[in-house]
C-alpha cells in the first residue's frame, strides 16, 4: 500500500488556495491508498502561510481598504517581482464592481455612507474570505486524512482566536526553551542524516540550506548540543524526507529542496 | 452604545417583563442549548461565556429600537426570505420565469443586507456567500438547490446572527455547494503573494 507523505507547500495549497491549485492537489492525492499528513506541516502552515493571511486580516480590519492593504504588503514585500500593479488593482476592483450590477450602488452611498464604497466593500469582503480560509482549513488539522501523524510533544497545538477584530494565531512555535522533540529520534537515524546532508551540499549557496546544513551536522556529529525552536525551524524540509514513513512518497511543490535529499534517501517524490 | 450593548440591554429588559418571549433569538451560537458553556459565543468575543439569561424576541427589539441596525438587518433578512420563498413556489409551479425575477429582485436585497455587514462577522459571510451567489446566477434553473439552501441559511442567520464563526464557515460553503465555485476578486492575487512570502520566511 502506497500512501502520501503530504508536504506543506501541497497542504497550502490544498486547505487555501482556490485558483485550482487546490484541485490538482486533491487530484494527485486521489492516486493513493491513504494520506499521511504530519503534524510538522501544520506547525509549518501555522507559522509561515496562516501567519501571512493573520496579517492580511489584521489589516484589511484596520485599514478597512484594499488599496491601502495592497500598499502595505508591497513595502513589507521580500518578494518584489510579484507584487500588482495599478492596472491589475484596478482589474480586480472592476470585477467586484460588476457583481453590483443591477444594484444602485449610488443609493446604497446616500444611505449607508462609507460602508457603501467599493474600496470598503472589497476589504470588507476579502477579510471575510481570508478569515473564513484560515479558521475553516485550521479547523481540519484535527481530521483531515484521519488526523495529523507524528505529533510533536514539545509543540503547543493551539485553536485561532480573536482579539476584537483582530485575529491571532498565537503560539506559532514551541516554548523558546524547548528542547525539540524530534532531536532524541533524530539521533538514531545517523544514517539518513548524513545522506541528507551529503544531498544538500551541492546547493550550500543559498543561506536556508546553509542554515539547515549547519543543522544536521550539529545533530549529527554533536548530538548534545540545544535543538531549539528556530533550529527545528531550519530543519524544515529535512524533515519529510528523514521522517518520511517506508512506502509512502513525498508530495510538494518544493522539489528543489527536496528532491535531492529524497533521492539520497530512495525516496519518490511527486508534485500536484 | 454598540449593537451588542443594546441587545443585551434589550434581554435583559425582555427578561424581566416577559419571560415566555416568542421568536427566540439567542444571542450567541445557536447550540447555546449545549451543557458546554465554553461553546457559547458573543458576537466576535470568541470563548466569552455569556450571562446567564433568556432569550431575546426579534418582535421586541424592533418595537424598542425601530432604527437600530440589527432591528432593520431583521426587517431586510425576512424581506430577502419571502421572495426567495417565493421564487421557490414558483419553480415548483414551473414558471420559470416569474422564479428568476425573484431571485433577482433577491440579490438586490443581498447587496443592502452586505451594508449589515459589521453586525457580527458570520452575518458578513453569510450574506456574502448570498450575494455572491446571487450574482454569478445567470438564471435560477441552472442551481435548482441554490434557493432552498439559501432560504435555510438565511432563515438560521437571523436566528442566530450572533453565531460561531466556524458555524457560519459551514453555512457559507453550503451556498458554495450549491451555487458551484464563487469567485472573490482579488483573493487569488493576495493569497499567491502571502503564501509566496510564507516560503521566504520559512527558507
Amino acid at each position: 500500500m502506497v500512501s502520501a507523505f503530504l508536504e506543506t507547500t501541497v497542504l497550502t495549497d490544498y486547505l487555501l488556495k482556490k485558483d485550482g491549485s487546490e484541485r490538482a492537489a486533491a487530484n494527485v492525492l486521489s492516486d493513493f491508498n491513504s494520506t499521511i499528513v504530519p503534524q510538522f506541516a501544520w506547525k509549518e502552515f501555522k507559522r509561515g502561510p496562516l501567519s501571512n493571511f493573520k496579517w492580511a486580516h489584521n489589516k484589511l480590519a484596520e485599514t478597512g481598504s484594499f488599496a491601502q492593504t495592497l500598499s502595505a504588503l508591497q513595502r513589507l514585500s521580500r518578494t518584489p517581482q510579484r507584487y500588482l500593479t495599478s492596472t491589475a488593482i484596478q482589474a480586480l476592483h472592476s470585477a467586484f464592481v460588476s457583481s453590483f450590477d443591477g444594484v444602485s450602488l449610488q443609493d446604497l452611498q446616500d444611505r449607508y455612507g462609507s460602508k457603501a464604497t467599493m474600496d470598503n466593500l472589497l476589504a470588507d469582503a476579502l477579510r471575510l474570505e481570508i478569515k473564513r480560509a484560515m479558521f475553516a482549513s485550521w479547523r481540519k488539522r484535527k481530521t483531515l486524512f484521519g488526523g495529523p501523524h507524528h505529533r510533536l510533544k514539545c509543540y503547543p497545538d493551539a485553536d485561532l482566536h480573536e482579539v476584537k477584530l483582530r485575529v491571532e494565531i498565537n503560539p506559532r512555535d514551541c516554548p523558546a526553551d524547548t528542547e525539540c522533540c524530534l532531536k532524541e529520534e533524530l539521533s538514531t537515524k545517523k544514517k539518513e542524516l548524513s545522506h541528507a546532508r551529503a544531498a544538500l551540499r551541492g546547493s550550500a549557496s543559498r543561506p536556508e540550506i546553509t542554515n539547515r546544513l549547519r543543522v544536521l551536522r550539529q545533530i549529527e556529529k554533536h548530538p548534545q548540543s540545544k535543538m531549539g525552536p528556530l533550529e527545528c525551524r531550519r530543519f524544515g524540509d529535512a524533515y519529510f524526507v528523514i521522517f518520511c514513513p517506508a512506502d509512502a512518497v513525498i508530495i510538494t511543490t518544493n522539489v528543489r529542496d527536496i528532491e535531492p535529499m529524497a533521492t539520497r534517501l530512495g525516496i519518490n517524490v511527486k508534485t500536484p | 452604545m454598540t449593537v451588542i450593548d443594546l441587545a443585551k440591554y434589550m434581554r435583559a429588559r425582555e427578561i424581566a417583563s416577559r419571560p415566555q418571549a416568542t421568536a427566540p433569538i439567542w444571542i450567541g451560537d445557536h447550540t447555546s442549548q449545549s451543557k458546554d458553556r465554553d461553546e457559547h459565543v458573543i458576537g466576535t468575543d470568541w470563548g466569552a461565556v455569556p450571562d446567564e439569561g433568556g432569550t431575546l424576541s426579534a418582535r421586541v427589539l424592533q418595537k424598542l429600537d425601530r432604527n437600530a441596525q440589527l432591528s432593520k438587518f431583521f426587517e431586510l433578512a425576512a424581506n430577502a426570505t419571502s421572495h426567495i420563498n417565493e421564487c421557490i413556489d414558483l419553480l415548483e409551479q414551473q414558471d420559470n420565469l416569474a422564479a428568476d425575477d425573484q431571485f433577482m429582485a433577491g440579490k438586490q436585497i443581498f447587496a443592502e443586507l452586505l451594508m449589515f455587514r459589521d453586525i457580527s462577522d458570520s452575518v458578513g459571510l453569510v450574506l456574502l456567500r448570498c450575494f455572491q451567489a446571487a450574482s454569478q446566477v445567470r438564471a435560477v434553473t441552472d442551481v435548482p438547490t441554490l434557493p432552498r439552501t439559501i432560504l435555510r441559511v438565511l432563515n438560521r442567520i437571523s436566528t442566530a446572527p450572533f453565531m460561531n464563526f466556524e458555524e457560519a464557515c459551514s453555512l457559507a460553503d453550503e451556498i458554495e455547494h450549491a451555487a458551484g465555485r464563487l469567485s472573490m476578486p482579488g483573493y487569488n492575487e493576495l493569497s499567491e503573494q502571502l503564501i509566496a512570502e510564507s516560503e521566504t520566511e520559512i527558507a
